[in-house]
């Protein structure tokens, strides 16, 4: 669809056109064209949310029904085209039944390691770091080797994932953080001199 | 919810035309001291990238990589914002942010997120949606005529670290909106780290089509933190920070991917954070190494413990962060 056809769908349902011919006219075409009924629905829809004609509280059951609707919808080939790959649009707005932060921060703290790592030759991304723990205890060998400065290829890869945990889980802390910060910025200030003071003695500052 | 979050981000809104109005009233920017036109400057970028209807296209440059990625943002009739953010190569991570909240969607792996933040994670510092005020003890900022960026007349701003222990930032702001349309981030020296620059930019008279159907979208699950997290154990705090990095958070937790018990530290300055990790220095057994970058960092072996600090920071800052570590004094 084009822009000017999303503005004669928003006209009409504002009963703006300019002229009974017009209206007519447009009706017909949101008649006889699935994407433009599409459309149509989505934008009452968002009038009506904007106009506050929907019931309080209600917000949250729109976007359940927006959610149902859209698993209902047709595959992507039916969906509205527009400049920004609408198309993909109900693929990806389909939200995860499951929360985990560490894959998907991962995708980006794994590319900073990639490209900062010049000390290390592992090749290899694993966006889910679906490891054995470090910790514990290390092959008996490990140290020797290491001191003859010729890591092996698995301690390298070892010791990749582990820098590679490190960014990640300072990336994953900034957003915490921020969080932190805008639900509570008043206590912030407050916790953290609270977490000062017990952290670091007094004579230290 | 929606209605309640509306009218938060107009009464910020409200406060951000305050500001906006206080600089306003100094009768031109550029007759004053280059200081202080430079904040005017840096507060009009703040404030458009809060205000402006636009549809941009960018390239994130990072050492040898380039990631090119769609921007989109606008401001709802009752001034909710709205920013989309799409990656256009590899994984197809997005993020929607409405007002307050910022929703994280990546593909195709379900995990999918939604932070309580009005600042986009990733793109830019979260610092440069906030009036310059904040960050005036520690850094500096300086304006010049830019060269042309994306077809547009610009000025060019720098933010210094007061000590030139910290990266640098290069900003190249719109002469007619305000617009940010290149950034460079680089070491004292000048090396460029990272960088973004817009290669298309179009500023609209209302919200991009594209975004206007955003509002009513599912939300990801919103991301929760455990309230009471356990304090550090090993008794050992970093002695030294560059001037003004003051604590956020504290804990001790196994770190995020490999499950190593740490203590952590996070520290900010308002536009750098730092992480400061301590472990067991027989369980991590990481090598003394140094990586600068981007996201630099550093690892020191001190006694029982391994130091690792993580941050956008020269190395040899965080080197002299790492050495300063020591036993709290009883």
């Amino acid at each position: 669809m084009t822009d000017r056809s999303y503005e004669q769908l928003s006209a009409l349902l504002d009963n703006a056109s300019e002229n009974s011919r017009e209206q007519e006219q447009q009706l017909d075409t949101l008649l006889s064209d699935s994407e433009a009924q599409q459309v149509w629905s989505r934008y009452a829809l968002i009038g009506r949310v904007m106009k506050g004609d929907t019931a309080d509280q209600q917000p949250l059951d729109i976007s359940a029904a927006v959610a149902a609707r859209i698993e209902s919808e047709a595959p992507p080939t039916q969906v509205v085209q527009g400049r920004f790959g609408k198309q993909r649009i109900q693929r990806w707005l389909r939200p995860a039944g499951s929360v985990a932060i560490a894959a998907s921060v991962a995708l980006i703290a794994v590319v900073s390691v990639q490209q900062n790592t010049p000390v290390v030759p592992e090749e290899t991304v694993q966006p889910a770091f679906a490891t054995a723990p470090l910790g514990g205890r290390n092959p008996v060998s490990y140290n020797t080797v290491l001191q003859s400065n010729e890591p092996t290829q698995a301690e390298l890869a070892q010791q990749t994932r582990l820098l590679q945990s490190y960014m990640l889980d300072h990336q994953q802390q900034l957003q915490l953080s921020l969080q932190a910060q805008q639900l509570n910025e008043n206590l912030e200030t407050t916790s953290e001199t609270a977490a000062e003071s017990d952290g670091k003695p007094t004579e230290n500052d | 919810m929606g209605l309640l979050l509306a009218s938060v981000t107009v009464s910020t809104a409200a406060q951000e035309n305050v500001t906006d109005n206080a600089s306003n009233t100094t009768p031109s920017p550029t007759a004053q001291s280059p200081a202080s036109s430079a904040e005017f400057w840096f507060n009009q970028m703040s404030t458009a990238l809060r205000e402006l209807n636009f549809e941009a296209t960018l390239v994130k440059s990072s050492g040898s990589r380039l990631e090119p990625m769609t921007w989109l943002h606008g401001v709802y009739q009752d001034g909710l914002e709205v920013e989309l953010v799409v990656r256009l190569n590899g994984a197809d991570v997005r993020s929607v942010r409405i007002g307050d909240d910022t929703s994280y969607y990546s593909q195709p792996s379900d995990s999918s997120y939604t932070l309580h933040s009005d600042v986009t994670y990733g793109l830019l510092p979260a610092a440069f949606y906030q009036p310059f005020e904040a960050l005036q003890p520690h850094y500096q900022v300086r304006v010049d005529r830019g060269m042309r960026v994306t077809g547009r007349a610009t000025y060019f701003i720098r933010i210094l670290s007061r000590n030139n222990d910290r990266y640098h930032y290069g900003l190249w702001i719109d002469r007619s909106s305000g617009m940010l349309l290149k950034m460079q981030m680089t070491t004292p020296q000048g090396e460029v780290l990272e960088q973004i620059q817009l290669t298309t930019f179009s500023e609209r008279e209302s919200m991009p089509i594209s975004l206007s159907d955003l509002r009513g979208v599912p939300r990801p699950p919103r991301l929760h933190e455990i309230r009471n997290l356990e304090a550090p154990q090993y008794g050992v705090q970093a002695q030294w920070l560059p001037a003004g990095f003051e604590l956020l958070r504290a804990s001790h937790r196994r770190i995020a991917g490999t499950q190593l018990a740490t203590d952590h530290f996070l520290y900010t300055d308002g536009l750098t954070e730092v992480s400061i990790y301590v472990s067991n220095r027989q369980q991590q057994a990481l090598p003394e190494l140094a990586i600068q970058g981007p996201e630099s960092l550093f690892n020191l072996n001190l006694g029982e413990h391994a130091i690792t600090v993580v941050g956008k920071l020269p190395a040899t800052t965080l080197e002299r962060i790492a050495q300063s570590v020591q036993a709290d004094s009883e």
